[in-house]
């Protein structure tokens, strides 16, 4: 029970009426409906340059090693990552941490990104990219409101140019490559790029969290069926009705317990309030966003 | 056969009941009612009870119905019996299971096209419902039904549209009553919309639910009105003061209550602990669900239980947990792990583990649990999204 206090920020279920406010764009989306934010069948994989695949290998070895405890460190050179289990600022150390150190991960690490309410019901993609980018660029304006650029990095609206979100939502690849943007996030390592990727097995699902999390301090997007009809235990928190159509974007920002563990807890952020879910921090548990992840067309995610 | 019986009788020695056994539900008075607010109650009394002994989980029996009773997303006891909406793609049809009967039966199946039935509740007088059907209602469009019985025609209490809130009615039921809180918004351009929306809690009495009281109606920006539960003259329900602005200050929200028997007195705000929501009450207990600041009101939380007796809160010790309800001596939540499926006692202060933990033994999963009087009911999944199975379980008492 101790391990979560003081981790859960920002909620704005309250605001369920909040797209309303934001310059019209809820109406002017067309009728209103559930948040619907990723294509059918967006199963098209980032297709990534010789450097960027090496850094997603290097990736991969790394979320492999973390799988072991106490298992060298892959890069060398710079400073240990310490036990984080509060929040993380990255502008305490903008230096990449070595990673995993030699200690293991840390058992619990919650980045302290700030929510957004989606503009329209298939902006969910944009939103998610906004938390992330305005994560990386130090903004820690508790606001939910994408479009006010005294408390963002970039409007929402603009965000979702780059990743060329149509009525239809956001493809996988494209949010990733809208982070990528020169304007999109700062890089924690010089090669770091963000990919879109199947999930992989459960334990390759939380390696990748645990990898981005705690040994870059980024944010994942996760591609999520929120709630499908006759889930039972496996629908997101944010998300308390039946949406059986629904696909939808949300921010992991977090986790608590490690890989082995008799339990282990994901942090995300969800802004569909006014769109079928609710907007602000949620907590589930891993087996419960690895499946509402996996119903949705196979599992996805931005990493 | 109908149901599974898991788990193996021991011993039927259960330990005496102090409360009565009621959920939200019609009881006898107690010798001692004490407010809602800790501020409101005389000093505290001391109680001289002695503490019954902890009750053997092993003497409980879980049953499962059969696998082909696949529940939609509601799922009530109302003390005797279990109900459930069902059917694909929408739950559009409600179930029954009268322990000790041979087969589940359906109670309703809705005509309309695209219905989905959010919510279903019932008691001795009948079953109440929310539904929703884009082509007959309007996108976002809802209805709350009272049914009296299967095989009979619902009398609709309340119509409304939430196309911009995306939340359906909450409902509560008992003998007497039935209890709504839901958002209604007119048609008209956005700011419009925004200054006009309202949040309603209204009653009907289920001897003549054609008479319906609307107790409180907020305008949005005043007030988000959750989760009624009633108890008696009591009606207890949650409500948010939400950022609609999107200023960041974040939402705040706490428990209230109304005394029925009083219409024209003002909501009686609950001190609890700050941050709470979800009550679930009965004559000698208050549970409700506290949160950190700025945690989501929908979010999980510590569950708190204030025995309206003594005045003494204590908490639940599990994991993060949501959706209480409360029975004759136990109360009834889902955690956040969906791993374990417990109850808590209040009587012995102590919580019962009516199945073992995931990795354990079995590697199931537990969510849904709702007890009402002493009747559990739970849904049961397989790992690796398979699909829920209703489960039930009389817990001891008298």
């Amino acid at each position: 029970m101790e391990r979560r206090r003081g981790q859960w920020a920002i909620a704005t279920v309250g605001a369920l009426l909040a797209a309303l406010l934001v310059q019209g764009l809820a109406f002017a989306a067309g009728p209103v409906r559930f948040a619907n934010g990723e294509p059918e069948n967006d199963t098209q994989l980032s297709e990534l340059t010789p450097a960027e695949a090496a850094f997603v290998q290097k990736k991969l070895a790394m979320a492999a090693a973390a799988a072991t405890t106490g298992t060298p460190t892959i890069r060398s050179g710079n400073k240990l990552a310490p036990m984080y289990a509060c929040e993380f600022d990255p502008c305490e150390d903008p230096t990449p941490p070595s990673w995993p150190p030699p200690g293991g991960p840390s058992p619990a690490k919650t980045l302290a990104t700030r929510a957004r309410q989606q503009n329209n019901y298939y902006f969910c993609g944009p939103a998610s990219g906004q938390v992330v980018i305005n994560w990386t660029r130090g903004i820690s304006s508790t606001s939910t409101n994408g479009e006010d650029l005294s408390t963002n990095w970039r409007r929402q609206s603009k965000i979702a140019t780059w990743m060329n979100t149509t009525s239809l939502g956001t493809g996988g690849a494209s949010l990733a490559a809208g982070l990528n943007n020169s304007n999109g996030v700062v890089k924690p390592t010089a090669d770091w790029v963000y990919t879109y990727a199947d999930n992989g097995t459960m334990q390759a699902f939380f390696n990748k969290i645990l990898t981005d999390i705690d040994g870059f301090g980024m944010p994942l997007v996760l591609a999520t069926a929120p709630h499908m009809a006759n889930a039972g235990v496996d629908y997101l928190e944010s998300w308390p009705r039946e949406y059986p159509g629904a696909h939808h974007w949300i921010v992991v920002r977090g986790y608590d317990g490690l890989w082995g563990a008799p339990s282990i807890l994901i942090k995300y952020q969800d802004s569909s309030a006014g769109f079928g879910g609710a907007t602000g921090s949620f907590d589930d548990s891993l087996s419960v966003v690895y499946q509402v992840s996996k119903a949705n067309q196979g599992g996805h995610v931005v990493w | 056969m109908a149901s599974e019986i898991r788990g193996r009788v021991r011993s039927a020695g259960a330990a005496a009941l102090i409360l009565a056994a009621t959920a939200c539900a019609p009881a006898p008075s107690p010798s001692v009612v004490v407010g809602p607010t800790r501020d409101a109650v005389a000093p505290s009394e001391t109680v001289t009870t002695p503490r019954p002994s902890p009750v053997d989980a092993g003497s409980i029996e879980t049953h499962l119905l059969d696998a082909g009773y696949v529940p939609g997303s509601a799922l009530f006891s109302t003390g005797t019996q279990i109900v459930w909406s069902a059917d694909a793609p929408s739950s559009s049809e409600i179930w029954r299971y009268v322990p000790g009967s041979l087969q589940p039966e359906r109670v309703y199946a809705s005509p309309r096209a695209e219905s989905s039935i959010t919510s279903v509740v019932g008691s001795a007088a009948g079953y109440a419902f929310v539904e929703l059907s884009k082509p007959s209602f309007g996108d976002g469009g809802w209805r709350v039904w009272f049914l009296s019985g299967p095989g009979t025609e619902p009398v609709q209490l309340a119509a409304g549209n939430a196309r911009q809130a995306g939340h359906s009615p909450t409902i509560a039921m008992d003998d007497a009553r039935i209890a709504w809180a839901g958002f209604d918004e007119p048609p008209g351009d956005i700011s419009y919309v925004l200054d006009h929306a309202v949040s309603r809690l209204a009653t009907a009495s289920t001897s003549d639910p054609r008479s319906i009281t609307t107790l409180l109606e907020r305008p949005v920006r005043e007030a988000l009105l959750w989760y009624p539960c009633l108890n008696g003259n009591e009606l207890w329900y949650g409500t948010i003061h939400g950022d609609l602005d999107l200023t960041g200050v974040g939402d705040e929200f706490h428990v209230e209550m109304l005394d029925l028997a009083n219409p024209t007195a003002p909501p009686v705000p609950f001190v609890g602990s700050g941050n709470d929501f979800n009550p679930a009450v009965n004559d000698a207990f208050v549970v409700w669900k506290t949160s950190e600041a700025g945690d989501s009101a929908l979010n999980w939380g510590t569950l708190k239980v204030l025995d309206r007796r003594t005045q003494r809160v204590a908490t639940i010790p599990t994991e993060p947990a949501n959706r209480p309800s409360i029975g004759g001596r136990y109360v009834a939540f889902d955690e956040i792990f969906h791993a374990r499926l417990e109850v808590y006692d209040l009587d012995a202060g102590g919580l019962l583990e009516l199945a073992p933990p995931v990795g354990s033994e079995s590697n199931l999963s537990y969510g849904g649990e709702l007890v009402h009087g002493r009747l559990l009911t739970f849904f049961e999944q397989a790992p690796g999204g398979g699909q829920p199975r209703i489960g039930w379980a009389m817990l001891p008492g008298e």
